[in-house]
């Protein structure tokens, strides 16, 4: 008995400790100057990573998964998170008490990076990556995705078209919507557009999951032929890789807490 | 070689990069060394708790408690334990990470130092407890005088590996954004792209602290089977 | 000094102990001997409280010890020295450490105290020399000889002897005996488990034979060799002598 109460007393001081931390401080950013001398949130190796570098005297912390940096968000342990605007609206439309600031921030490109010297590859996912945009599929795409009539349904690959080869795609399946997990599989935008990329070119598409910044170096190493990740065009990065053209634009979004 | 020596710039010298790998290896040492002390300590109270239960059949809650903490601790990965301790122990409460990294390392080791501490306490002849006592020295007395130093002694070198143990498994406290050694190289792989030099950095870093270690542990082993022979 | 009534000890369903009924007067020295398994060594063991006891009653000047709290025990075993068979002496401390750590450590005397009184119990046992040494770098028969000095720091009111020789190696059995032989004569109460029997003869004022965990037979050593009563005891001494 004596066992059973000292167990159960045990309990509750585990949980009044971690109810103790209920009261969430108050929300303190409200304007991107807001951010100096703040501690910002982001995702390693990322744009955001990046932009966050340059605000003064902030404190960068450096998660693994953008996920992770919201959940410290939430718990109050940093003041805001600085990431992609499509994914930032994907965090903030699942949890209420977050939001995105109205801060303009330079327009960025989205677009798929492949090796250096695997020029043919490149050059043919971009001529396919042209008749795409043309014929409107990858629009279409997007409308499944993104916007008040995102349904979520995936593009459904061609099964008449026979198949030569694969190309494996590098992704960071923690980033919604262009890719996330869904049902144990990798789904989203660039998922959509890499397999309509391979009906054009008649070839399978593979998939590789990986931490965000895996992709470049699986990519440089030949682990990968191609990284499509919602990753931005950037000086750093095309020392390493070739990009094709943008198939996206985004910006960089300060999430911070409502209240 | 031209490349090479572009590639060696980008990854240390270009921005002060280094600085990733000296301040993770700061905070890697820091992490380990506080974490070795709270995992001394808690690991000789739960021994001690264990092996007086054991041999006296006293302490029946404390010796409870004991349990439950080793099969949670060795049941469950460390990196599993940091995030338990980082989002739900301390949700919603901002608090030093390092701090954090201490705490669930030394909670971590306490479990491995416990057992390794009990099974030097139970290598002890029982006549050794019984000289004790017969001389009037009671249980705790008997325990700190008599069996700890002897046990101590025997379990050194297992105690050492598991300093050597906790340094290396440090290395998942990026999970919680700790600027740690291996983060350190993480983060320079995430600016140049190039995960050779960085991976190769850090992992020489570790082994030259291992090695170190390891031949500290062998000197130490040599001295003690010296004094035992006499 | 000791009256010890009805004395019964089991392990799990094995009683060892039959009850024991016997009482020791101060500067006595009661030799026990008997077949190994008779119990002598619980008994004695009993004594001290190194086992509990599963019934009965041990008195020692006046403390009931099955009643007595865990400190009153440990008190009443500062003023009862032990010596085992297997020495137990603490590998970690030097011989003089070995000797003061008891009573430095219980605050009956100060370390100079201490350090003064193992200076004359090393010189009593004949190996002052051996101060700074280390239990490992003595012989067996030296061991015991510390250990016996050991007890005796703590200026014990009786002492427990268990097999003390049995253990060594033949030629060093008279040094241990020999020094046995003089804390008898120096009128130390003693109680001693033992297989010598040429010790029993010689020092005893008493010998108790025990045999099934009962003590069958006890009479003053002259009687007791010469003129033994009971069947077993005279088949267990035709063995021995």
């Amino acid at each position: 008995m004596r066992k059973t109460a000292f167990v159960a007393g045990l309990l509750t001081a585990v949980f009044c400790i971690s109810a103790c931390g209920t009261s969430v401080p108050k929300n303190t950013v409200n304007s991107l100057d807001d951010l100096k001398g703040k501690t910002v949130g982001v995702q390693l190796g990322t744009t955001g990573d990046i932009f966050a570098g340059d605000i003064e005297n902030a404190t960068i912390e450096k998660y693994n998964k953008g996920a992770d940096a919201i959940q410290a968000l939430k718990q109050a342990k940093i003041d805001a998170v600085m990431i992609d605007m499509e994914t930032a609206k994907a965090f903030v439309s699942k949890n209420p008490d977050l939001k995105i600031l109205d801060e303009p921030f330079a327009q960025e490109e989205y677009a798929i990076s492949y090796a250096k010297g695997n020029d043919d590859l490149g050059k043919k996912i971009d001529e396919a990556l042209t008749a795409l945009k043309s014929e409107g599929v990858l629009d279409n795409i997007v409308t499944h995705w993104i916007g008040d009539a995102a349904d979520h349904v995936s593009f459904t690959p061609d099964s008449s078209i026979t198949r030569n080869g694969t190309i494996t795609m590098a992704t960071n399946p923690e980033f919604p919507p262009y890719e996330s997990m869904e049902g144990g599989k990798v789904v989203g935008i660039d998922v959509d557009m890499m397999n309509a990329v391979c009906d054009k070119l008649g070839m399978e598409l593979k998939i590789e999951s990986m931490e965000f910044d895996s992709i470049i170096t699986a990519v440089t190493t030949g682990k990968a032929d191609v990284g499509v990740a919602g990753m931005s065009v950037t000086e750093d990065r095309l020392k390493n890789v070739n990009f094709t053209q943008g198939y996206a634009t985004s910006t960089q979004a300060i999430v911070v807490r409502t209240s | 070689m031209d490349e090479f020596a572009q590639k060696l710039y980008d990854t240390f010298i270009l921005d002060d990069r280094w600085k990733y790998l000296t301040n993770g290896l700061c905070t890697t040492l820091i992490i380990t060394v506080f974490a070795v002390m709270i995992g001394m300590l808690l690991g000789f109270l739960v021994a001690i708790v264990r092996a007086t239960h054991d041999k006296t059949g006293k302490l029946k809650i404390l010796n409870f408690i004991s349990k439950i903490y080793l099969t949670v601790i060795r049941g469950t990965p460390v990196m599993v334990q940091l995030l338990i301790i980082y989002y739900i122990i301390f949700a919603s409460v901002r608090i030093d990470k390092t701090f954090v990294g201490i705490l669930a390392f030394g909670i971590n080791s306490g479990a491995y130092v416990a057992e390794i501490v009990r099974s030097g306490i139970m290598s002890i002849d029982q006549g050794q407890f019984e000289a004790g006592a017969s001389l009037g020295l009671n249980y705790p007395k008997t325990m700190l005088f008599i069996i700890l130093p002897q046990a101590f002694k025997n379990i050194l070198p297992a105690l050492a590996n598991e300093c050597i143990v906790l340094l290396k498994e440090t290395s998942v406290a990026g999970y919680i954004a700790l600027e740690d050694l291996t983060k350190g190289g993480d983060i320079i792989r995430s600016v140049t792209y190039e995960a050779f030099l960085p991976l190769i950095a850090v992992a020489l870093i570790y082994l030259i602290i291992v090695v170190g270690l390891s031949s500290l542990v062998g000197k130490l082993e040599r001295r003690l089977k010296k004094s035992d022979r006499g | 000094m000791i009256e010890v009534k009805d004395l019964r000890k089991s392990f799990g369903d094995l009683e060892i102990l039959k009850g024991v009924t016997i009482n020791i007067e101060k500067g006595e020295k009661v030799v026990v001997i008997g077949q190994s398994g008779s119990g002598k060594s619980t008994f004695l063991r009993c004594l001290n409280r190194l086992e509990k006891p599963s019934g009965g009653s041990i008195m020692f000047e006046g403390t009931d010890l099955i009643a007595a709290t865990d400190k009153q025990l440990y008190k009443v075993r500062e003023k009862m020295g032990m010596v085992f068979q297997h020495f137990n002496l603490f590998p970690h401390l030097t011989i003089r450490k070995n000797l003061t750590i008891a009573p430095v450590k219980l605050r009956v005397m100060s370390k100079e105290e201490a350090d003064e009184r193992a200076e004359i119990m090393l010189k009593k046992v004949g190996l002052a020399d051996k101060a700074e040494s280390y239990p490992n770098m003595l012989s067996g028969g030296q061991k015991q000889r510390i250990a016996i000095a050991r007890a005796l720091v703590m200026n014990p009111d009786v002492m427990l002897f268990d097999e003390p020789t049995s253990a060594l190696d033949p030629e060093m059995v008279g040094e241990v005996l020999e020094l046995m032989k003089q804390l008898a004569e120096e009128g130390m109460t003693m109680i001693v488990v033992t297989h010598e029997m040429g010790f029993a003869k010689e020092v005893a004022s008493r010998v108790v034979f025990m045999d099934g965990g009962v003590i069958a037979e006890e009479n003053d050593p002259q009687t007791f060799f010469s003129n033994p009563e009971s069947p077993r005891l005279r088949a267990f001494l035709s063995k021995v002598l």
